[in-house]
């Protein structure tokens, strides 16, 4: 059941423009901040790329994902499948699986970056697998927020906003502080702080935890909202 | 087989299902009829757990087929890819996809996209989703609405055809002529309250007895 | 319906806690070529050996260029060892701390501190924290003491070197003063020129006495050590190695063999890279002494190849059975005695290398060199298991762009890629109106 909601929600979104224009704008403006990373830094490296697109993708997510939810709710069409009655859990994953698949295609073309790096200098490939797996398990965490916002509200612009701001929290939760400690709650937290050992060249376990944690959480978090719509 | 016993709902303290009991057996066409307002679509809603009752039951003797008041799909889908998916939804084998597009006659646009359909096509879809698998309970919220007169016909067709195969079949409707048509009972709903319970009769009886109906719960 | 929200809800809760501990639980897999993202051996193996608490604090301003990285080189220690806590804080914002660490505001850097101790390090970088995390763990400085006075070499670059490991090095001229200081935790007898005299027995006493010595003797000095090291059946051969095998050299001189093979169990060549000799001599070992001198060990370190031989008359660079030595020779051993008296243990420690060239400013970044004389003094020190100093810097890796390929590269990315995202579009909707 949840692969039938996967390739409905995948003929869905990319039947509509939203997807390729995200496509486009992220990979438009990815490519300008890039390239000028390359010509400033003189060096054959991708690890300046990361930060970036994960930037990118909190903008990215919540669109992609803002409509999951919220317009089968404005639409009706949430109530039907709750009828029949399917169980929240299948609709909940099949949506964040198919924001997320969706995401690694809007990622994917970076790996241009990476092909330029290697024709023209001598880069480590180290980095860029870690790279790109951090920036993949941070989409899935973002598309479970994004899920989740989605699941709270029947306004498209409103999930979008919530989940922007939400991951935009999350993300400079641990900048500009003056202190900065070891084990603190707020680095612990910080998107950005887990995305950076990746962007580094390395795969610390514990961020590969951090980030299927709060893909689940949401998730569990967003089949508790559908379910409580039948509580209203 | 459908029961309602008692079932009560308030919105904000305001009560608008009051106390509504009735059946509906197997074979049966019932008819929920009522002014704009008076509780049907909730008491649909409460009876498929789309909303939870503030008192009182409801029970659904198998899975429902269900169609809104206000039918909508995906717009991105074809006809036939929605039914599948509804199918796919219900654990229904492909084959019954095939069976619905003929019983609500949507064959000929089954490869059409949801979003370039008329409204009355449209409808027509939802009358497709909520047959699929020859269900044993259908709740149908205005299913001829939006549809010209010769669909209007087929509609009704359809659903004394579902009954006759053994469903048990709610129909809200306000309009009294196809109330008489189709429904074997109705229960008149006014203000949430089910006011009345009897055999429609012939159209201009059933509109004088609503009209009744209607003035005598509205003066208590 | 209760009953299900109350079991998604208990499962959601079980995630979140599961996830909590999960993701405090670090294992750090470093894809790096140059496993730059990990704490070398070295650094490993002083926070492994920590038993004491440790707090890290780096002075450094938030706008400061290298404050992420900084953060997470303290990270990885942090991760690495629970002893270590630290934190970066503002100096602006904490006045008062940076003046009870005793760090220059001007300057900033880093305080270590163990209670009332504290070791300032000069940067957030690899070397310099574990180099004060050593010092702070000895819980005093060690100091080598570098013999002058007889014609030794320039050795600037090694004492630097060991500066930067932590150690305290005095100079120590016995020609000015025969007696080798009390403050002295190990000596280096760097390459005599000229015979010792009186400094010889000050030496061999001090050694006698719970001394630590390191005796790198320069093939082409006639410098008699005998009374230093024949009490630990330790002795030099004299004359050049000459290497046969032409890889086993460098720039051809055969006179500069290139040892690869090692002792494979002792601490200062275990894991040991290839190190290189620019003239050496042989070590002898007399294995015989070990039945005679209770608590005594001898250890081979390192050997030339079987190709090798030990000229005993450079000038005729001809092998003769009679009177050179056929290779593999032995160019690097040492020796350790261990005895209880009843009231303390002592342990005498001697390392004798045949060459003092491979230290000397030239040739000390040569090879694996630098880790041998490091190895060296640390095992005298007894920190057994020194590995490699130098951190795992990332390469250099230049990007070889040209206006055009930068024009190239804008165009695809920020052209070409988005205008396919486009162009899909189109077509799926123009697809969708036809049907």
């Amino acid at each position: 059941m949840t692969l039938a909601v996967l390739r409905k929600e995948l003929a869905v979104l990319w039947s509509s423009s939203l997807p390729y224009v995200v496509g486009a704008a992220f990979q438009a403006v990815l490519g300008v901040l890039a390239v000028n990373q390359l010509e400033v830094r003189g060096q054959a490296v991708i690890q300046p790329l990361f930060p970036i697109a994960g930037f990118l993708l909190l903008f990215t997510l919540p669109v992609l994902t803002m409509r999951s939810f919220a317009e089968e709710a404005r639409t009706g069409t949430l109530d039907l499948l709750l009828a029949i009655p399917v169980a929240p859990r299948p609709l909940v994953v099949g949506k964040w699986l198919a924001a997320w698949l969706s995401s690694l295609v809007v990622l994917a073309p970076a790996a241009l970056v990476a092909g330029l790096l290697a024709m023209w200098g001598d880069p480590d490939p180290g980095p860029a697998v870690s790279g790109f797996l951090g920036l993949s398990l941070l989409a899935a965490a973002l598309a479970g927020v994004g899920v989740l916002a989605s699941a709270c509200t029947s306004s498209q612009p409103v999930a979008a906003m919530a989940g922007v701001f939400a991951v935009l929290v999350l993300w400079f939760a641990h900048a500009g502080t003056a202190t900065v400690e070891a084990g603190g709650l707020v680095a612990a937290l910080s998107l950005s702080e887990r995305l950076r050992t990746f962007a580094g060249g390395a795969i610390d376990t514990a961020d590969v935890a951090y980030f299927a944690t709060v893909a689940a959480a949401c998730l569990g978090a967003a089949a508790l909202a559908v379910d409580l719509r039948r509580w209203r | 087989m459908i029961v309602l016993d008692g079932l009560c709902r308030s919105f904000g303290g305001r009560p608008v299902v009051r106390n509504v009991s009735f059946s509906v057996g197997p074979g049966e066409v019932v008819g929920c009829l009522g002014p704009n307002g008076a509780g049907k679509t909730t008491t649909m809603r409460l009876l498929l757990g789309l909303l939870r009752p503030s008192g009182g039951s409801a029970c659904l003797g198998g899975p429902a087929g269900y169609l809104p008041e206000v039918f909508a799909a995906y717009d991105g889908l074809s006809v036939r890819a929605y039914l599948r998916f509804v199918a796919r939804m219900k654990r229904l084998p492909a084959a019954t996809v095939e069976r619905a597009l003929d019983a609500a006659q949507v064959r000929e646009i089954a490869d059409r996209p949801v979003g370039r359909l008329s409204k009355g096509q449209r409808q027509r879809v939802g009358l497709a989703q909520a047959v699929l698998g020859e269900p044993p309970v259908l709740v149908l919220d205005e299913p001829t609405i939006g549809l010209d007169p010769a669909q209007v016909v087929e509609a009704r067709a359809l659903v004394r055809a579902s009954a006759d195969a053994g469903a048990a079949v709610l129909v809200s409707t306000h309009l009294l002529a196809e109330a008489a048509a189709m429904c074997d009972r109705v229960v008149v709903l006014v203000g949430g309250a089910v006011v009345a319970e009897e055999r429609p009769g012939d159209a201009a009886d059933l509109e004088a007895r609503f009209l009744r109906l209607v003035a005598t719960a509205e003066l208590t | 319906m209760t009953v299900r929200l109350v079991r998604t809800a208990a499962l959601l809760a079980l995630v979140v806690a599961v996830g909590a501990v999960l993701s405090s639980r670090h294992q750090l897999h470093d894809l790096t070529a140059e496993r730059s993202l990990t704490l070398t051996g070295h650094t490993k193996a002083v926070l492994d050996d920590l038993d004491i608490d440790v707090e890290v604090t780096a002075f450094l301003r938030p706008d400061e260029p290298g404050r992420v990285e900084a953060s997470a080189l303290l990270d990885r220690y942090g991760k690495e060892s629970r002893r270590v806590e630290w934190k970066v804080i503002d100096p602006a914002d904490a006045p008062g701390e940076v003046a009870r660490l005793g760090v220059d505001p001007a300057v900033g850097g880093v305080a270590l501190s163990a209670g009332d101790e504290v070791e300032l390090a000069p940067a957030v970088t690899e070397q310099d924290l574990t180099a004060a995390l050593a010092r702070l763990a000895r819980g005093r400085d060690a100091e080598i003491c570098v013999t002058a006075g007889h014609g030794e070499p320039t050795l600037d670059r090694a004492t630097a070197l060991l500066e930067r490991d932590g150690y305290r090095i005095r100079v120590l001229d016995l020609l000015a003063r025969v007696e080798v200081p009390g403050t002295c935790t190990a000596v280096v007898l760097a390459g005599s020129a000229t015979p010792l005299g009186d400094a010889a027995d000050a030496l061999a006493s001090w050694t006698a006495d719970d001394g630590k010595l390191l005796v790198l003797a320069d093939p082409l000095a006639a410098v008699d050590l005998s009374a230093i090291l024949e009490p630990y059946g330790l002795g030099l051969q004299r004359g050049v190695v000459f290497e046969g095998d032409p890889a086993g050299v460098v720039s051809g001189d055969v006179t500069s063999p290139i040892v690869r093979t090692y002792s494979s169990g002792h601490p200062i060549v275990r894991r040991l890279a290839p190190t290189y000799f620019p003239g050496v001599q042989g070590v002898s070992v007399d294995d015989s002494v070990e039945q005679r001198v209770a608590g005594l060990t001898v250890s081979r370190l390192a050997d030339t190849s079987a190709s090798s031989y030990l000229e005993t008359a450079p000038l005729e660079a001809r092998f003769d059975p009679a009177e050179d030595l056929q290779g593999p020779v032995t160019v690097v051993a040492a020796a350790d005695r261990t005895r209880n008296d009843g009231t303390r243990i002592q342990r005498t420690r001697v390392v004798v290398v045949g060459d003092v060239d491979f230290a000397t400013d030239a040739f000390l970044t040569e090879a694996a060199n630098a880790d041998l004389l490091l190895r060296a003094v640390g095992w005298l020190v007894l920190e057994d298991d020194l590995l490699t100093l130098s951190a795992n810097l990332p390469a250099d890796r230049p990007l070889r762009l040209t206006d055009a390929r930068i024009t190239y590269a804008r165009v695809l990315t920020a052209g070409v890629v988005p205008a396919v995202f486009l162009l899909a579009g189109a077509t799926v909707w123009a697809a969708r109106r036809r049907r």
